[in-house]
């Protein structure tokens, strides 16, 4: 598991100038950060369900890159554009919108989402389709 | 009504004399020939014919039906009707039709005969001693009559029923008028009713009563009952829909009921007031406490918390305002006062669920032993998915109301909470349970269950491993600080509230351990032929069944502490004894 593009920014950054985060929306970030990697899972890092979608990926061999919303300085805003691209309410007392995964840079979804598509065999053909799962 | 219950049993105890009182009605109607030999009462031809007429009245209102009212006191007593003969059914109708219809104004509801008003049946027996001739067993109207004072209201007053078949539409002359109470009775009823109704079937009798109209709501009751007596009396060439009267007999039902629940959900929803108001006060007073405490933790804390009590104050009481409805309608409410609403709720709609499983189950036995097409029985299996879908949101909303009354199984039998995990079945060990049963599969086929076992075995761990995180971090929340310091310890208020927004994410862990119940089934579905599926639903549906019958047969186990003197197990007798009792059937999907 990769945690944080944040961080791989800040290694790379020297002296090319990075695309200033300020102008990029949060939107644009999501789909950004969503095509870096074959797997990618955005969470919180005190979230019991995010744990259990990391766990499911590494039981199935996958090594998800993993954005913890709640340490990035930005996150609030991430978690907004998750919201509104799930659909889900943004309401302060809502249930969280994470985890959200997407794989090959396509929207998966929620957990609901992931396991339904596991138990109906297309999780699988979509991981290797993105190249996170061998065999 | 207590009357009406009390009476409807007098009013069969009563029903013969009165039908042979009633007899000579029919018969001058139907066969206009002398009276038959049975009937005791000697009628004057004047009376003959005005029965005659008033029958033809009432047939006439009968035919046409409509029009009853509903009256105050019980409803209709579906027994009572039931006991008169089978030929009798198509002149209950008619009876039926005709109190109906010999309202005004009132809503077309039926209302036959929840309670024989005791006068009525007093004036009755009262007219068939005076009748002329009469063979009526004078121990029988004694009897009668005496078990009509028994139950006669202490005030008649307000009573204003109708006896007997009087109505403004037609009139039995001379003998046969009702009277208000200002009527004269005759003396010997005096004392025991306010409206003497006689219906005097002879010559003889008060010519001077006025009939009273059956106007008045009760006066539908008795002429109701009266109408059914006829009706026992008419012989079958009247034809009177017999289904206008069972439906009206319904809608009678179905209102009174109506009114009763509506009565308490309002007495509910009052409690329910009270208590939140009680509860809101408590809350202040908190608040109080908690600004003037010298540790007083940030607003944010507080709000959050008053905040969170709110919402489930208002969640509590929606549930339970909807629960009481719900009761109301099915008929019952769950056992147990310190069960949630939404427990309760669900409870109730389980049962419900329970009974349409076995409809189900039935019927999928019965379609794979005809052997239908794929077609037909694939209608079948469609429906018994979306019965597993509707048990699906049934848990769902429960998850939401009151999860741990979901992840405890009270619901289910003990037998099936053995095999519990996370609010229900296991899907990979349904799946091991079905294998063998499907046999036999093709290579694909099995190829795909073996996949969605092993899928469904990944996601239920990590299922299992995330609420395992959410168990340890809820114990370490709870735990954080200081225990020995108890309720006073300096952040007790907002390690409350962070417990409880753990609390709340427990509930999608069980919404999600649901869905992958659903999930699994579904792809079973995908994965199966349409027979293939019909024998797994039905296997799927008698595994928990026969886990239910285990869970009340090891209930209901004998237990003795006498050595020697019982056999300590059942005899198959005995399981078998049990097993036929068995009658709530709990058990956990």
């Amino acid at each position: 598991m990769q945690y944080g593009a944040a961080a791989e920014q800040a290694w790379y950054m020297p002296v090319v100038a990075a695309p200033s985060a300020a102008v990029e929306t949060a939107a644009e970030r999501v789909e950004r950060l969503a095509s870096e990697g074959a797997v990618v899972v955005f969470s919180v890092s005190s979230c019991c369900m995010c744990h259990a979608v990391k766990r499911l990926f590494c039981g199935m061999g996958v090594h998800p890159t993993v954005h913890e919303l709640d340490l990035d300085p930005r996150g609030r805003e991430l978690e907004r554009a998750l919201a509104c691209l799930l659909g889900a309410a943004t309401g302060a007392g809502a249930a969280p919108v994470v985890p959200v995964v997407f794989i090959g840079g396509r929207l998966v979804g929620a957990m609901d989402r992931v396991m339904a598509a596991h138990i109906n065999g297309s999780l699988v053909p979509l991981l290797k389709e993105a190249g996170a799962l061998w065999l | 009504m207590v009357h009406g219950e009390e009476s409807s049993w007098r009013m069969e105890r009563a029903a013969l004399p009165l039908n042979q009182a009633l007899a000579y009605g029919v018969q001058a109607h139907h066969t206009a020939a002398a009276p038959p030999p049975s009937c005791f009462l000697d009628f004057q031809p004047a009376a003959a014919a005005a029965a005659y007429f008033g029958f033809g009245e009432l047939e006439e209102a009968l035919i046409h039906g409509g029009g009853g009212g509903a009256s105050a006191s019980a409803g209709v007593d579906p027994g009572v009707i039931i006991k008169g003969d089978v030929a009798t059914a198509q002149t209950k109708t008619a009876a039926a039709g005709y109190i109906a219809g010999g309202g005004s104004g009132r809503p077309p509801t039926l209302e036959i005969f929840p309670s024989w008003p005791m006068r009525h049946q007093q004036q009755l027996h009262s007219g068939n001693s005076q009748s002329v001739g009469s063979t009526t067993d004078s121990s029988s109207a004694q009897n009668t009559m005496s078990q009509m004072e028994l139950v006669s209201p202490a005030s008649p007053a307000p009573r204003q029923e109708v006896m007997m078949v009087t109505t403004d539409d037609y009139s039995y002359k001379p003998g046969l008028a009702s009277a208000p109470a200002a009527a004269a009775p005759p003396p010997s009823f005096q004392q025991q009713h306010h409206h003497p109704l006689p219906l005097h079937l002879h010559g003889g009798g008060d010519h001077d009563k006025r009939k009273q109209g059956s106007t008045r709501k009760d006066g539908k009751l008795a002429d109701a009952k009266v109408g059914y007596l006829l009706l026992l009396l008419l012989p079958d060439s009247i034809t009177v829909p017999a289904f206008t009267e069972r439906r009206l007999a319904q809608n009678r039902e179905a209102a009174r009921k109506s009114r009763l629940r509506k009565k308490a959900y309002v007495q509910q929803l009052e409690t329910s007031r009270i208590r939140l108001q009680q509860v809101e006060h408590e809350l202040q007073r908190a608040r109080s406490q908690v600004c003037c405490s010298p540790n007083s933790e940030t607003p944010s804390d507080d709000r959050l918390i008053m905040h969170w009590m709110r919402v489930r104050i208002v969640q509590s009481l929606i549930c339970h305002g909807i629960a009481v409805v719900q009761g109301l309608f099915v008929g019952g409410c769950s056992a147990g006062g310190d069960m949630s609403s939404g427990a309760a709720m669900f409870d109730m709609e389980y049962a419900r669920w329970l009974d349409d499983d076995s409809k189900q189950l039935a019927e999928l036995r019965g379609g794979l032993q005809a052997h239908l097409l794929d077609g037909n029985l694939g209608l079948i299996v469609d429906e018994c998915m979306q019965h597993y879908d509707e048990l699906f949101q049934l848990k769902a909303a429960l998850a939401r109301a009151d999860v741990f009354h979901l992840l405890t199984g009270s619901w289910a039998t003990p037998a099936e909470r053995c095999f519990f995990w996370m609010g229900g079945f296991r899907p990979s060990e349904l799946l091991k349970i079905l294998i063998p049963q499907l046999d036999p599969l093709t290579e694909q086929q099995l190829l795909g269950i073996c996949n969605l076992q092993q899928s469904s075995e990944q996601a239920e761990e990590a299922l299992a491993q995330g609420l395992h995180q959410l168990h340890q971090s809820l114990a370490d929340t709870v735990a954080a600080g200081t225990l020995n310091d108890g309720a006073a310890a300096p952040n007790y208020m907002s390690l409350m509230a962070v417990a409880l927004e753990k609390l709340a994410s427990l509930e999608s862990f069980y919404q999600q351990a649901d869905n992958l119940r659903q999930q699994t089934l579904h792809q079973m579905r995908r994965i199966l032929t349409t027979r293939q599926a019909a024998r797994c639903f039905l296997s799927i549906g008698e595994y928990y069944r026969r886990l239910r019958a285990l869970s009340n047969l090891w209930a209901s186990r004998p237990r003795d502490d006498f050595i020697g003197t019982e056999s300590l197990s059942p005899t198959a007798t005995e399981l078998q004894v049990m097993h036929q009792q068995q009658q709530n059937h709990f058990s956990g999907f």
